[in-house]
Parts: C-alpha cells; structure tokens; sequence
C-alpha cells in the first residue's frame, strides 16, 4: 500500500529541452527552501501540467536532454 | 515521431514530460544532466541534485505532509474522481458516503478513509501549531481545511476558528504578514524572483519579529540583491 502511495503521489516532470550556456545568477537561481518556479512547456503525451495544479502532491522534476 | 516521443514509448514512461524552455532549465540552475528538484506538497523546493542520490528519507516526510488522495480506477468514480481533481474534498466525501450507503464498493471505501485520515492530520496539525504559539500556521492549515472540505462539520470548525485567530491581538500581526508571503511565494512561483525578493523585503521591514518576517529574510539571504 505504501509502495503505491509513493509511486501516485510521486509525480514526475522530465524536461528534455536543451540547455544553453548561460547560467544564472544567484538571484534568479532556485534555492532550496525557495518557491518551485513553474516548468511549463511543450508537454509530449499528456494534458498541459503545472506545478499549481499538482499543489498537494510531492513532485519529482527530473531534468534531461537527448545528445 | 521525433526521437524523445520514441523513447518515451520505448521506456513507458507515464508522467507528465514537457520540452522546456532555456530559462527553465536556467531558473533551477541546471549543468549537467539528469538533474533533479524535489518540490513538497506547499509548493517549496525541498532537495535539488543527481538524482541518485534522491534522499529517501525527505521523500518519505515529505509524503506524510502531501494533501493528496489516490484516484481509484474505474467509469462507477467518474464524478468521485472529479470532485478529487478539483480538490473539492468535502464533495469527494459526500459521493463516497453515498455511494457506500447503496452498496459495499473497495474504491469508495478507500477514498473515504483516505479522506478521514487526511482531516485528522490536518486537524492534528493546525491544533498544535496553534497550542505552540505558531498562528501563521495554525491559520494556514485552518484556513486550507475550511477550504478543501467545504460544507463539512470538519470545515465549520475550520473556519471558526481562522476568525477566532484573525481577532486574536497576539494572532494578527503574524496573519497579515503570512497572508502577505503567500502574495510574494506565488510571484516567486511565477518565475519573478526580483519581484517577489521586493515583496519579502516589505514584508521584512512591516512584520518585523512575525514567522513571515524570518521566512523572508532567509529568502533574501538565499538571493542576495
């Protein structure tokens, strides 16, 4: 039963975009303890997702890219 | 279909996947790759990193703390499953509690205890912020029952006692500039770092000594102007 809490609950956003080379300040960096900024984008199989609407759950981002 | 469509086939993969923006990967400070934010169920980065080495052990709080309820399978909990995705608690439990009235059903029985148990959490919790002192929170997690289990007995008691903390002199001061850092985490949500940073440093300077207060200023010291 746990198991399957944790993996409902768990609910991931990968980001496949590719990254340029700036890197951001520290102001405009996230910290932990800081407000998730939303990752919206072009969502590939499913409905449009937002952070604000996952409000509740625990959300995992995974960030990745193709090579 | 595109390579990342093939791959996302190929592995199964079932959540949400969208193709970001440069300043999304940007904003979460992103190098190498994979990369990884645990966000908690208020909406905070709570862990960032590989994620291998994802900690078990925030993971496991951070659950414990999530307001989330399990969406059983099947066309008999179409409109339960609505009043859930909308967060309409108190609706979700009404269908239950009818439903189960006609019939013994498994999917109805869970979401009905999963609803009680999560009332009693958020009871439990808002009670002992509030015995400790802590208002800010005790008139958050009130104010979110009232709100999640509209027309409930358990929400009736919620809202009494948000406007008995919102008369409450010791209360107030901690309230307003709570209900003030709520306006500065969405612009922070938004992306608007510097515009939030302004609003945690008003908060700072007009609540000084309140939980809001120490809430901003460890933000402007994560983000230095």
């Amino acid at each position: 039963m746990k198991t399957l809490v944790l993996a409902t609950a768990l609910a991931g956003l990968s980001s496949l975009g590719a990254v340029g080379l700036a890197t951001g300040s520290r102001m405009e960096t996230v910290q932990v303890g800081d407000p998730a900024p939303e990752v919206g984008g072009e969502w590939l199989q499913s409905e449009a997702s937002s952070l604000a609407e996952l409000r509740g759950r625990v959300v995992l981002i995974e960030f990745w890219r193709t090579w | 279909m595109s390579l990342i469509e093939k791959h996302i086939e190929k592995v199964g993969m079932r959540y949400p996947i969208a193709n970001v923006k440069a300043e999304v990967d940007r904003m979460y400070g992103v190098k190498g790759f994979p990369h990884s934010a645990l966000v908690d169920a208020s909406g905070r980065v709570i862990w960032k990193g590989h994620p291998a080495a994802l900690p078990k052990d925030q993971i496991k709080s951070a659950l414990e703390a999530a307001t989330f309820v399990p969406q059983p399978e099947g066309s008999q909990y179409k409109s339960l499953n609505k009043a859930i995705a909308k967060r309409q608690f108190g609706k979700a439990w009404e269908t239950a509690v009818k439903a189960l009235e006609k019939g013994d059903d498994d999917g109805f029985q869970s979401v009905k205890d999963a609803l009680e148990s999560l009332q009693q959490r958020m009871s439990e919790r808002a009670a002992a912020a509030e015995a400790a002192g802590d208002y800010a929170a005790a008139w958050s997690v009130y104010s979110e029952l009232d709100d999640l289990f509209q027309w409930l007995d358990s929400a009736k008691v919620a809202k009494e006692r948000v406007k008995a903390l919102e008369s409450l002199d010791a209360a107030k001061d901690e309230i307003a500039g709570w209900e003030r850092l709520l306006k500065a985490e969405e612009q922070a949500a938004e992306g608007d770092f510097e515009k939030a940073a302004k609003t945690y440093a008003a908060i700072a300077k007009k609540w000084p000594g309140t939980k809001a207060a120490r809430e901003s200023q460890e933000f402007l010291l994560r983000h230095p102007l």
